[in-house]
Parts: structure tokens; sequence; C-alpha cells
């Protein structure tokens, strides 16, 4: 008997706390989707806490076998959602009714003509950082190679400006990452500088060695997108600084929140970029960085 | 025939059995780690090949990464054709990682598949290369490499082959080289070794051979070097012991001649002795005739002289009543008339006497006496063994009292003998008393059915280690003064013929009871 009723206040509990549960969430503003525990992303998150306090909730998917993504926003309906990263990005495709911000991603630009309520920070560092750099390094042809469907957008942009600084783009299209590879070969003899594009056909983790085997063999310069590939042989790298990059989405969504509809916002590029080099690559090269001298040096472009 | 002997001892000898353990023990202990080498060799043969062939497949994969992803057959062929041109790579097959050959280099061969060494290596992605999406979280977070192909290298092991077999012939030798090396080695430190046990030993062999004067040399101070020092000493004792065993032998030897010559001379004199008994029986008895012939003559004429007398004396007595009395040799006839009786008689008493006693000499040195006469009177014994004694003509120091009982019956018995054994009895207590001063008791007595003839002296007396012996022939201790030793022995006998007992009680310096038990009738003796 005592049983029986000790059963009967504790499935009593349990449907008020499921009850009580969505109640409570239906606070929060932000649901923060996260590909997956990494120091990085902790630092954009970092970042996108310190300008506005933000009610938020923060999904990391790599923590769930499958984390319904779509329900969390039905049931919580958060003010919007923050993905860091790609998979975040992909876990939020058809979301439609809540705006979507993020960051981190690759494949900002392709989903956005899709997703309307997508809005976002891409990783494309303006091409003026780099044309400067190679204007800097005295390196007139430059080499790159790329996916139009991916990145031709941003090399239309890189051509009109390259001009004004003096330099000649000698642009290998790939529609496949295999043919990379022989893109590459092509280029031989042809630049005296690679430019290497978050551009995830032109550069894969098997194509990306290719790049530096070039750099070794024709002795010219790599100057690529991200920090990781200064240990394989780039020269200099233009780094997107990741605080930074939470801080413009934290701007970004106090715009969302208070009703700006993300279709007027557009794309944006990352603000603060930081230019990183290896100074024993540049020295092997007979690179002598004059205006930012020191290797390592932190250049600040806004 | 002296070699298999010669040979046969080599083989049981010391040495051999220490050489032939040794280098049975070194071959077996050499092979053991020449064959651990061996197999430990082929194994790290065939682990360094597997090892070479893993590094170049490694080192393939490595090389046609970007080829291979880009799917350069020429370019993979090059590479493949450069690994190719080492020796023992028999083939290079480069594959994508959906199992597409691309290059497929086989050298021309006839060996076998077993012959073959394959090494497969998986081709992926530069663990280092990032894409672009991990390189913008620049994180060290990368999902594993992808595949992109692999890379199969054959290798054929007749060169691997080729090298074990010539190892284990190095090895072979090597270990043959080293054996022997050890074997002479060992042999040569043996023969030092032992050379003092043979040494021992061929030593111990000739002195058991009865040379205990050969010494065996001592080279070393080793154990051998010890024993043989000990040997030596004990050989050099065993030879005092036989020098010392000769020495007595002689000594007795020397003394048991002595010793028979010292016998031999004391029965000669014996032998001498009795010789001369025997001349002076004969010469008693050759005597005894030319005494007899003067001594009838004498007694004859005096029994005539007798008569005459008988017959004169009626005529002398008228003639002395006639004319009064007158001298007759120089003494009156009153006197002389009984003298002369008396001189007749003398002469009738003593001639007889002188008969008997030749008589009696001649029946001793004729040695009529084994016969026993019923009705003898050993008083009368005693006497004339007295008178024997008194005719020896003794020391007129030494008194002889006889103290005989008149109720002695007559037995049977021999008288001549008993004399002899009185005889004997008395010269022994006489020539005891000599030098004492004692004096000497013989009596007689009965004793119920017995006999008895008692010799008692008062002079020196026998020691107890001689009553035992006294009745021995030969036994004397007058061997210088003409003893002979057969007195007691004879007497002892005579007396044993009369079914009798001849017993002695003496202590030194208390003189000596001679006593002779004779039955009063004796059993016959046989
Ligand atoms: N009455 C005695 N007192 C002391 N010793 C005696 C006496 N009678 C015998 N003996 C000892 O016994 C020994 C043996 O006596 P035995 O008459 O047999 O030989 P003998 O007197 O030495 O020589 P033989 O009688 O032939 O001349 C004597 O040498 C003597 O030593
Ligand atoms: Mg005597």
């Amino acid at each position: 008997m005592a049983r029986l009723t000790h059963r009967h206040s504790l499935t009593t509990l349990i449907a008020f706390l499921v009850l009580l549960i969505p109640c409570l969430a239906q606070a929060y503003d932000v649901l923060v989707i996260v590909s997956r525990r990494d120091q990085a992303y902790d630092e954009v998150l970092r970042g996108f806490r310190t300008p506005r306090q933000f009610t938020e909730r923060v999904v990391i998917l790599t923590d769930y076998a499958e984390a319904d993504i779509m329900r969390i926003v039905r049931e919580d309906r958060p003010g919007m959602v923050l993905a860091l990263g790609d998979s975040a990005l992909a876990a939020t495709r058809k979301i439609r009714q809540v705006p979507i911000i993020a960051v981190m991603s690759l494949g900002i630009r392709d989903r956005r003509n899709a997703l309307p309520n997508l809005a976002g920070i891409d990783m494309f560092a303006s091409p003026e950082h780099y044309l400067e750099l190679f204007q800097e390094l005295k390196k007139r042809r430059v080499g790159v190679i790329h996916d139009p469907a991916k990145s031709g957008w941003y090399l239309r942009r890189a051509q009109q400006m390259a001009h004004r600084y003096g330099i000649r783009l000698v642009v290998r299209e790939t529609p496949n990452p295999r043919d990379t590879l022989d893109r590459l070969a092509s280029l031989k003899g042809e630049v005296d500088a690679l430019w290497m594009l978050p551009d995830t056909t032109a550069v894969t983790r098997e194509t990306a060695e290719a790049y530096f085997v070039f750099s070794q063999e024709q002795q010219v310069p790599v100057v690529a997108f991200a920090g990781a590939y200064l240990t394989l042989g780039a020269a200099a790298v233009m780094e997107i600084d990741r605080t930074e990059l939470g801080k413009q989405a934290a701007e970004m969504s106090a715009k969302v929140l208070h009703g700006t509809d993300t279709a007027e916002l557009a794309i944006a590029s990352p603000n603060k970029i930081t230019l990183k080099t290896n100074p024993s690559v540049l020295k092997r090269l007979g690179i002598v960085l004059l205006g930012l001298l020191d290797t390592n040096l932190r250049i600040s472009m806004e | 025939m002296a070699l298999p002997a010669l040979s046969k001892n080599f083989r049981a000898s010391f040495r051999f059995k220490l050489f032939a353990i040794f280098t049975a023990v070194t071959a077996v202990v050499t092979i053991l780690f020449i064959s651990l080498f061996i197999f430990a060799e082929i194994r790290e043969q065939r682990w360094l090949a597997a090892d070479k062939v893993h590094l170049l497949a490694a080192r393939l994969a490595d090389g046609v990464r970007l080829p291979l992803y880009a799917e350069n057959r020429d370019a993979l062929q090059r590479l493949a054709e450069e690994t190719a041109n080492y020796p023992e790579i028999h083939a290079v097959v480069i594959t994508t990682h959906d199992g597409r050959v691309l290059t497929d280099l086989h050298k021309p061969t006839t060996i076998g598949l077993d012959d073959l060494l394959s090494e497969t290596v998986e081709v992926r992605s530069n663990p280092l290369g990032a894409s672009p999406e991990t390189a913008i979280t620049s994180s060290r977070h990368d999902p594993d490499a992808t595949l992109i192909g692999t890379v199969r290298l054959e290798r054929d092991t007749i060169d691997l082959k080729q090298r074990i077999r010539s190892l284990v012939w190095t090895s072979c030798l090597l270990a043959l080289g080293f054996w022997l090396t050890v074997s002479l080695l060992s042999y040569l430190a043996l023969r030092q070794v032992t050379s003092s046990f043979n040494n021992l030993m061929r030593g111990i062999q000739i002195m058991r051979n009865g040379n205990y004067g050969f010494r065996i040399g001592v080279e070393r101070e080793d154990e051998p070097g010890r024993a043989a020092t000990a040997i030596n000493e004990l050989a050099a004792s065993l030879q005092e012991r036989d020098r010392e065993n000769q020495h007595l032998q002689e000594e007795l030897l020397s003394a048991m001649r002595l010793e028979v010559q010292e016998e031999k001379k004391l029965l000669m004199a014996k032998l001498i002795q009795t010789n001369r008994m025997t001349s002076l029986g004969l010469l008693a008895s050759s005597m005894a005739h030319e005494i007899n012939n003067p001594n009838g003559s004498i007694r004859l004429a005096g029994h005539y002289l007798n008569r005459a007398w008988n017959d004169a004396m009626p005529l002398l007595q008228q003639v002395a009543a006639e004319e009064g009395d007158f001298n007759l040799g120089g003494i009156p006839f009153s006197t002389a008339r009984d003298n002369i009786c008396e001189c007749c008689a003398t002469i009738d008493r003593n001639t007889d006497r002188i008969t008997h006693v030749v008589q009696d000499l001649r029946s001793y040195s004729l040695g009529e006496r084994n016969e026993l006469y019923p009705g003898v009177d050993i008083n009368q014994v005693v006497a004339n063994a007295l008178a024997i004694i008194h005719a020896h003509g003794t020391r007129t120091d030494t008194t002889i009292s006889a103290d005989t009982s008149p109720r002695i019956p007559a037995i049977t018995a021999n008288h001549h003998q008993l004399e002899q054994v009185l005889v004997n009895l008395l010269m022994n207590a006489v020539q005891a008393v000599q030098n004492n001063k004692g004096g000497i008791f013989v009596s007689t007595a009965l004793n119920d059915d017995e006999v008895l003839i008692i010799v008692r002296d008062e002079g020196t007396g026998i020691p107890p280690e001689h009553m035992e012996r006294l009745r021995d022939p030969f036994f004397s201790t007058r061997i210088d003064k003409g003893g002979s030793g057969l007195g007691l022995f004879v007497a002892n006998f005579i007396v044993t013929q009369h079914s009798g007992k001849l017993e002695f009680v003496s202590a030194p310096g208390a003189g000596t009871t001679a006593i002779v038990r004779l039955p009063v009738n004796p059993a016959p003796h046989t």
C-alpha cells in the first residue's frame, strides 16, 4: 500500500518537472550550437559573451549521438541560433522560423542562398590584407587555385583590387580536389608566390601538403589563412582573431534580437586579422619583411 | 702387441677421461651456443628483412601520397621503379583505396610465392595536412587520416637464404675452430696438470713391484705433489720396517742356531757321560773278574789257614801249657790265639763281602734288573744304598741319619732297581746340602698297604718353577758339574714300574723331602 503511494508521488514529480522545464527554458535568447568541444570555439564564445549578456543554452553536438536541434528549437523557442562550425551549421539546415547566425564555418555563403534566415561571418579575410602582404613581399605573380563554385565571388573581389597593388593573380580553377595537384603543376615557373584560399575544394587534407611541396620545389612562399599551415611550411598566414570574431557575432546577434531582419544583414567578413609568419621558412626563401620586420609580429588591420 | 695395451692404458687414464669429458662438454656447449646463435641470427635476419621491406614500403607510401591521390600513373610508375631498383624487391603494387591497381611492377622471376616476403602499407593523407575546416580552428583535433590507397612490396628471400647459409657455414667453421682450440689448450693444460698424477702413478707402480727404495719426484706443491710426498714417506717407513724385519730375522736365526749348538753341546756332553757310564760298566765287569780270582784264592787260603789254625791250636795250647806262655807275632799266645781266630773270621767275612760286592757290581753293570722278586726287604735296600753312598766316599761333614721301621713287610720288587732309586735320591740330597752343611735323614714307614721311603735333606731346596720339570729327562741344574738330568727320570721310571709314586715337597732354602710310595702287593705291571 505504502509502496504504491510512493510510486504514485514519484510519477507526479516527474510529470511536474517535465512540464516545468520548457517553461523555464523559454527565458533564453540564444541557442548556441557548437560542432564539438574545441578550444577555438571556446575562444569565440568567450568573445561572444564579452560585450553583452545574452541568456543562452549551449548544445555541443558531439555530446549527443543524434541531437534533435529541430525539437529543441520548437520547444525552447530561442530568440536566435548561433552556430559554431560547419557541422553546427549543417544541423540548423531545417530551421526556418528562427534567425541563425553562423560563424567559424566555410559553407555559409553556399547555404545563404537556400536559407534567408541565415546570417553570419565568413572565414575569408578581406583580400586587401593579402594583397598588401604580397606587395610587401614584392611578389608580383601570385598563383591561386580555387573552385569557382565556392570562392568565385572572393576571387572576383581580389582580382578587382589586385591591379591596385600591382599584382597579377595567376588563377587556376579546379572543380574537384584531385585536379588540384595538376593545376599546381601547371603553375610551375609561372608564379612568385602561392595564395592558399579557404576553399574546401582547392585545399583538402590530402592536397594541402602539395602546396608546400610546390613551395619547396619552386622556392616560392605560400600565404595561407590559418595558423595550422605555418607548421606545414607556409611562410605567412592571415589568421582570424577568434575572440574578435565572437565579439563581432555578438554585435550581430544583438541586432537580430532587436528585430533586424537577417536578410538585411549581409554575410560579413571578419574584422580582426593577425599576421603570423614562419621565420625559418622566410629565412630559407630569403625574404625579409621590412615593414613588418620581426617574426610573429601581430598586425591588426581594421 | 704393445700398441693396443698402450691405447687401453691411455683410455683408462685420468688424463684421457678428463680430456674426453672436457672436449665432449665443450663440443656440446659450443653446438648449443652456435645453434642458439644461428637461430637468433636467422630470426634477426628475417626480422631485419621484413623491417627493411616495411621501411621501403612506408617510404614509398609516403612518396606516392600526392601522385596516388591525383592518380598520376606516370609519377607512380616512376616512383615504383625507383623502389624496384633494390635488387631484392620483387614486385611493387600500388592500389587506390577503392581497389583499383594503378601500378603493378613485377620483375620476371622463377621463384614460387612461398619464398616471398610481402608487405602492404596503407597510404594515408599527411597527418599534419589540415583541411581548411580543421585549420581554421587550428585545433589538434583531427579525425583519422583518410585512406588514399595501399602500397604492396614483395621481397624475394633468395639473398636471405644465401646469407643464412653462409652464416651457418661461418658459424660452424668458427665453432669448429673454437672447439679445436679449446680442446688443444685444455689438452695442454691437462697434460701440465696430470703430469704430476702420472708421475705419481708411475712411482706407485714401481713401489708396488717391491722397490721401496724408489722416490717419486715432487715437481709442484699441488695435491698430487703432496700425495707423492706422503707416499714417499710411507715408502721410507716401509723400507725401514723391512730392514728391521730382516735384521730381526737374522738375529732370530743366529739365536736359534746358537741355541741349537748349545743344545747339541749339552746333548753331546750327556751322550759322552752315558757312554762313559757304559764303559765304566764294562770296566766294572772285567774288574770283577780280575778281583774274583785273587779273592777266591784269598778265600781258599783263609779257609785253609782257619782249618790249619784249628788243627794247630791244641798243639800250641799243649805247648803253652807245657812250656808256658810264648809270643806269637809279638803278641802273647794267650791273646794271639783269639786274635788269629778273629783274623781268619775277618778274612772269610771280607772275602765273602768282596765276592758279594763284585757280584753286585757285575749284575749292576750287566743290567739284570727288570724282574721283580718277592721277599725284598726295604730296610735292607736302604742299608745297601747307604753302603754304596758311603763306599762312594762322601764328604765327612755330611751325616746321613737312617731311621728304619722294623715293621716293614717284605714286598715284591727288584732290589737292585730300588737301590738305584735310593742312591739317586741320596746323591741329589748330598749334592743339595754340600754348601749348607745340613743333615740328611732317611726313614722307612708303613702306611696302610704302602711302604714309604723318605729321603729328607736340609739343602738348597727346589724353586717352584723347577718342580714340574724334575722328572723330565735331561733336566738338570748341575750340567756343568757333571749332572746328566737322568737321575730322577730313571728313578721315576723305576718307581712307576713298581706301580709306585715318587713325590717331592720342597721350597727354596727349606730343604727337600722326596717320598717313594710302593704298594705292598703291586698290581701286575704291563
Ligand atoms: N734333594 C734335592 N735338593 C735340591 N735340588 C734337587 C734335589 N733333588 C734333585 N734336585 C734338582 O733336580 C735336578 C735333577 O736331578 P737329577 O737327579 O735328575 O739330575 P742330576 O742330579 O742333576 O744329575 P745326575 O743325577 O744324573 O748326576 C737336579 O739337577 C737338582 O737341581
Ligand atoms: Mg741326581
